[in-house]
């Protein structure tokens, strides 16, 4: 074998021949990065300064920690790729002048650089990089933020580019960074993606600019202002309040957008953001100060919120309770409706409501049958007013398409083509014959029945995929393209279409080279120009639609980005405006509009997990706590009558007691005692149920995640060790757990608490986490292939069971049993094994609620302390079709 | 799962979620819009099967188990069982494929499942000489299936970029200027600007300007196709570098 061949420049191994032409992939990968014309070693000297390492890079250069040679002194230099201008030199040593401890000090000026303090941490931007920060640090670090902006205004410096990325995460605090120096700097050359990007004179970086800023106006403190308010609210949210996939759509959603509504936030602390961000500078708060201070102010509210929390749960209606109201045909949207969406006229009612998928409605033409598709791919009808669902036929796969008689539905039918099925049913009928080598997902019936519309996706003869609208006419002719076709796509992509009531308009949405895109085409073809809507929203997926009978107006459903909750918009297509219909956390897909425009039918799809109960005798599983919320890692307490869970109800990962009554439900551990938590998982209650161990995930490197111990009464965490899923000895003197061995392998071990020890590492190879017997003989765990091991604590005796291949392992009280909940066939059994004797015993098995896909990430099985019960987390997505009466004014 | 607690426990990260092949993930994660989902789906097979074939092979050892684990894992994406997770991975939609591969070789059911099929439901189309060509190629013996997994990536990327960047030049009947040009890109043209310029009949001015426009345009294929597998346009760079890191010479 010949040596490769390695690249001339870098060094690397050159791939032979291939789609990269022989070039070296390491050299185009650097040709794709941003110039850097300020790259500087170790060791340079630049004036006094000398260079220790590189920090970072931005738009506007590079930061390098480096030492003053005269002072001795560890300092940041920024260095920018233009010489800087004397006026710049000049209003940079006004900016040097600024001394407050939120401010970052600017030390000296260069020709093409500035020398700052050196700070330790993490910027704000890296931080939301790992998600929303809890509402209390959010308040705190505003203040802060609104402190330095407060000191830097009195003496006249306005920051312009405030931002996550000037704004350091500090042991002592917030630091503010770059004051006033966005007006100087400029990057010409930078790519128009990046959003750093400083161009044609506009400073400051777009998506934290304030309006009038991106109009190039006059601008004063005030933009200040709003950058603030963008910040609040990405740390709030942990998203940016607008964003784009270009510059252009991202300044036009800052100049004319509004940001997705603040949820789950205390009402003033709401108050204080919005006001913030309102586009006219006059409507702003007018000096930091006052933030500051309603900042406090909301401060002191969410203290008052937690306590509230702490005595009782109530603001979070349980499902129960939501179909109790669906029941009594009341709204339920109220559960988290924002103040200025009047849904005071809004009537819900559930359509179709089981256990089973329903979506993709579809009303017959006189509006008194509704088609759907019930579970994964069968078509039913179903009147509107009482009576079960008709099944017609299946495979059908949406769109259903009523013909203009109400006599025949349209469907998709996978790798064949169109067909239609009387709405009595009996055998289908095939209408329109696919290609081979074309897809015919997305198709519409024109009203009077007499044009079959389909995207197709073609394939030309040179392999190349080419979407556009086809029309077939009558339905099953041969089809003759859409033109002209402005909206074509190159490649494949998903695609909606549906005709207006009048026939005359057809909307069209799809996934094109640069994104979603949405259009209005005049029908038949030649009648009008096809028309693109809403340029400069983003949207995440193809946006579904549906036509009011005026013909003007679309009721859509869509996720703009950044990604949130599928929701309904109403759009009007000739001024494009667009008023949100729904609001909260539930997702709202495929809107179909009523005949009469009155009702509309709508798929709700809710994300749920539960923790469920699953009876030792083999009864049907129950339900221990259900809500709106992510909830799971249930773990009785050996007291009785309550359990720990993590929930999310606040956003991060909180771990609360909860008593079965559901009287009372309080926090142990939040946010507050670990800021940087990416997840808390795996509780345990202590035997005696003072003390709960579990596993926290942190943020950053070198982070000190692993098992903690906290009060069941609240109170600082204690780390035990590096590793996860404790188990408490029976004398609740000892873990055992998955131990991160420092440099190994993950191993099943114990550790006595407080003893400082190292863990003792059981010789028996764990596949999952290991479990503690009540009787503290022996120490299960899920090994390698599926076996079933135990081991002594002391590591000296070990057994082989038979197989249970499950995920997660409980002990009878009795030490005698083992329970599992192994994976047949796709279904989840519960599963017993005795072990004297080793034989394996089945319980229940279980339906598809409790499929192994329906099971949380990190399962566990906790026994209730009356030894007939285990408690495990459950996730489900159920969907529902709703009709809504009143929504259209 | 064992793998995955001990993949996101050391200092672990989750960036946001946002646009990206990450919307394609979503398409097809959403579970609802079937035929959508299922383009969406093989889009991204298409794109991203051979860091996984990489990953599994050298995990497996076996070529033709290779293959059918590799048509298992994408079948078992089309049925979304692991798609439906990808909002909880967030970031990277790289670190969510190798995740998610992971996590599939760590279920003893999937994998049983998957050989059992040998890949019935074919997402894509995997050509086995092809396949293994690459891959005895490209694996050197100190190769982690993480490693392996993480350079296959990143050529993945370059051909797909090279592959639009000539498919563009093709569209405009330019398909031997870009034989000729894209040399320029890494630097590693061999023929001299003026010499060049005579063999094509146009001035070395012309020259510089084309070749300039073919790097931007490059570019910014590049970045928009890197811009689609993170979750905000500032993590380009710091992609581009981890993955130059994967490719580096020692």
């Amino acid at each position: 074998m010949s040596a490769p061949k390695v690249c001339e420049q870098c060094g690397t191994p050159l791939p032979a021949g291939g789609p990269l032409n022989g070039q070296c992939p390491r050299c185009l990968l650097n040709a794709g990065l941003r110039d850097e014309a300020t790259q500087l070693t170790p060791g340079a000297q630049l004036g006094p300064y000398e260079i220790v390492e590189l920090l970072g890079a931005g738009g506007m250069g590079a930061v390098y920690k480096a030492r003053d040679t005269r002072l001795g002194r560890a300092v940041a230099v920024k260095v920018c790729r233009e010489q800087f201008t004397s006026r710049f030199e000049r209003e940079a040593r006004t900016i040097s002048a600024l001394n407050h401890s939120r401010i970052c000090t600017l030390y000296d000026v260069g020709p093409n650089y500035l020398v700052m303090e050196l700070l330790e941490g993490e910027t704000l931007a890296a931080r939301l990089r790992k998600g929303a920060l809890s509402i209390d640090l959010v308040v705190r670090y505003g203040a802060e933020i609104a402190d330095a902006l407060a000191a830097a205004h009195a003496v006249g410096v306005i920051h312009r580019d405030l931002k996550p990325g000037n704004i350091m995460l500090t042991k002592a605090g917030v630091k503010v960074l770059d004051f006033g120096l966005a007006k100087f700097i400029r990057t010409p050359n930078a790519p128009p993606q990046q959003a750093e990007t400083l161009t044609q004179g506009i400073m400051g970086t777009p998506a934290y600019m304030a309006p009038e800023q991106l109009e190039g106006k006059e601008t004063d403190a005030r933009v200040d202002i709003f950058s603030l308010g963008l910040v609040l609210y990405e740390m709030a949210t942990g998203k940016p309040a607008f964003a784009g996939d270009s510059q252009a759509a991202l300044i036009a959603s800052v100049m004319r957008c509004e940001p997705p509504l603040l949820e789950g936030v205390p009402e003033k602390f709401a108050h204080v953001v919005e006001r913030c961000l309102k586009k006219d500078p006059d409507s702003r708060w007018q000096t930091a100060s006052d933030i500051r201070a309603e900042l406090e102010w909301a401060g002191s509210a969410v203290v008052a919120v937690a306590v509230a929390a702490a005595k009782r749960n109530w603001w979070w209606p349980s499902i129960a309770a939501a179909a109790v109201l669906a029941a009594l045909g009341v709204a339920v949207l109220w559960l988290r409706q924002p103040a200025r969406l009047d849904l005071s006229t809004y009537h819900y009612r559930p359509f179709a409501f089981t256990q089973e998928q329903e979506r993709f409605g579809s009303w017959s033409p006189d509006g008194k049958s509704i088609a759907y598709m019930l579970g994964e791919d069968r078509l039913v009808v179903q009147p509107l007013e009482g009576g079960a669902p008709t099944r017609l036929t299946s495979p059908a796969l949406w769109p259903f398409v009523w013909s203009p008689d109400g006599a025949r539905i349209y469907f998709h039918s996978p790798r064949e083509g169109i067909r239609a099925v009387s709405s009595a049913g009996g055998q289908s009928e095939l209408i329109f014959q696919g290609d081979r080598d074309s897809r015919e997902e997305s198709y519409d019936v024109s009203p009077d029945g007499k044009a079959l519309v389909i995207w197709r996706v073609p394939r030309s003869q040179d392999g190349r995929m080419r979407g556009s609208v086809w029309i077939s006419s009558p339905p099953g002719a041969a089809v003759r393209e859409y033109t002209p076709d402005p909206f074509a796509t190159d490649g494949e992509a998903g695609a909606i279409l549906r005709f207006s009531p009048n026939g005359k308009l057809l909307y069209l949405s799809m996934r094109a080279g640069t994104g979603v895109e949405t259009w209005v085409l005049p029908f038949p073809p030649g009648s009008g120009q096809p028309r693109q809507l809403f340029r400069n929203l983003l949207w995440n997926r193809v946006v579904e639609a549906s036509w009011m009978p005026d013909n003007q107006r679309l009721v859509l459903s869509g996720n703009l980005a950044p990604l949130s909750a599928q929701s309904l918009w109403l759009a009007d297509t000739r001024s494009e405006s667009l008023t949100k219909l729904v609001d909260g956390s539930a997702e709202h897909w495929w809107p179909t509009v009523s005949p009469d425009g009155r009702r509309l039918l709508l798929a709700r799809v809710e994300r749920d997990s539960d923790i469920v109960e699953l009876p030792l005798d083999g009864s049907p599983p129950r339900k221990l706590l259900a809500t709106t919320q992510r909830e799971h890692g249930a773990a009785w307490s050996p007291k009785g009558g309550e359990f720990a869970y993590v929930t999310e109800r606040n956003g991060p990962n909180e771990l609360w007691v909860r008593s079965v009554s559901g009287n009372w439900d309080r926090p142990v551990v939040t946010a507050t005692e670990f800021p940087t938590l990416l997840f808390l998982l795996s509780p345990a209650f202590s035997p005696d149920g003072a003390r709960i161990a579990y596993t926290v995930a942190l943020a950053g490197a070198g982070n000190q995640g692993g098992l903690y111990i906290s009060p069941a009464a609240g109170g600082t965490p204690i780390r035990i060790s590096g590793g996860f899923a404790p188990s408490w000895s029976p004398d609740g003197a000892s873990i055992a757990f998955v131990w991160n061995r420092p440099g190994g392998a993950p191993v099943a071990a114990t550790l006595r608490i407080g003893s400082n020890q190292t863990p003792f590492e059981l010789p028996v190879p764990c596949d999952d986490p290991p479990v503690w017997s009540p009787s503290g003989e022996w120490i299960a765990c899920p090994g390698k292939g599926s076996t079933l091991l135990l081991v002594s604590p002391d590591g000296k005796a070990t057994r082989t069971l038979p197989r249970m291949g499950s995920p997660a392992l409980a002990w009878s009280k009795d030490s005698q049993t083992i329970y599992g909940i192994p994976n047949q066939n796709g279904r989840t059994l519960l599963g017993a094994v005795d072990v004297r004797t080793g034989a394996f015993r089945r319980v229940a098995e279980y339906g598809p609620e409790l499929a192994p896909r329906a099971l949380f990430s990190v399962t566990a099985l906790s026994l209730s302390p009356d030894g007939k019960s285990l408690a495990l987390a459950t996730e489900n997505l159920h969907t529902d079709l709703w009709i809504l009466e009143g929504f259209a004014k | 799962m064992l793998d995955w607690l001990v993949s996101v426990m050391p200092g672990a990260s989750t960036s946001r979620f946002h646009t990206t092949s990450w919307t394609l993930v979503v398409a097809a994660a959403d579970g609802q819009s079937t035929t959508h989902s299922r383009l969406a789906l093989e889009s991204l097979c298409q794109t991203y099967w051979r860091p996984v074939y990489s990953f599994i092979r050298r995990s497996s050892g076996d070529k033709d188990q290779a293959q059918d684990l590799t048509q298992g894992f994408f079948a078992l994406m089309l049925e979304k069982k692991y798609l439906q997770d990808a909002d909880r991975a967030r970031g990277k939609f790289r670190s969510f494929l190798l995740t998610a591969v992971k996590h599939f070789l760590a279920n003893e059911f999937d994998r049983a499942h998957a050989l059992k099929r040998g890949g019935g439901k074919i997402p894509i189309s995997i050509d086995p000489a092809d396949a293994e060509g690459s891959y005895a190629a490209e694996a050197a013996e100190q190769d982690t299936p993480e490693s392996l997994f993480e350079r296959r990536w990143a050529l993945s990327i370059l051909e797909q970029v090279m592959a639009k960047l000539r498919a563009e030049f093709a569209g405009a009947g330019k398909s031997d200027h870009f034989d000729q040009l894209a040399g320029f890109l890494s630097g590693s043209a061999e023929t001299p600007y003026e010499a060049l310029a005579v063999e094509m009949g146009i001035s070395p001015g012309a020259l510089r300007v084309a070749v300039h426009r073919m790097r931007r345009r490059y570019r910014d294929l590049l970045r928009a196709e890197i811009g689609e597998t993170v979750s905000k346009p500032g993590e380009i760079d710091e992609e581009i570098r981890f993955l130059l890191s994967t490719l580096s010479a020692s």
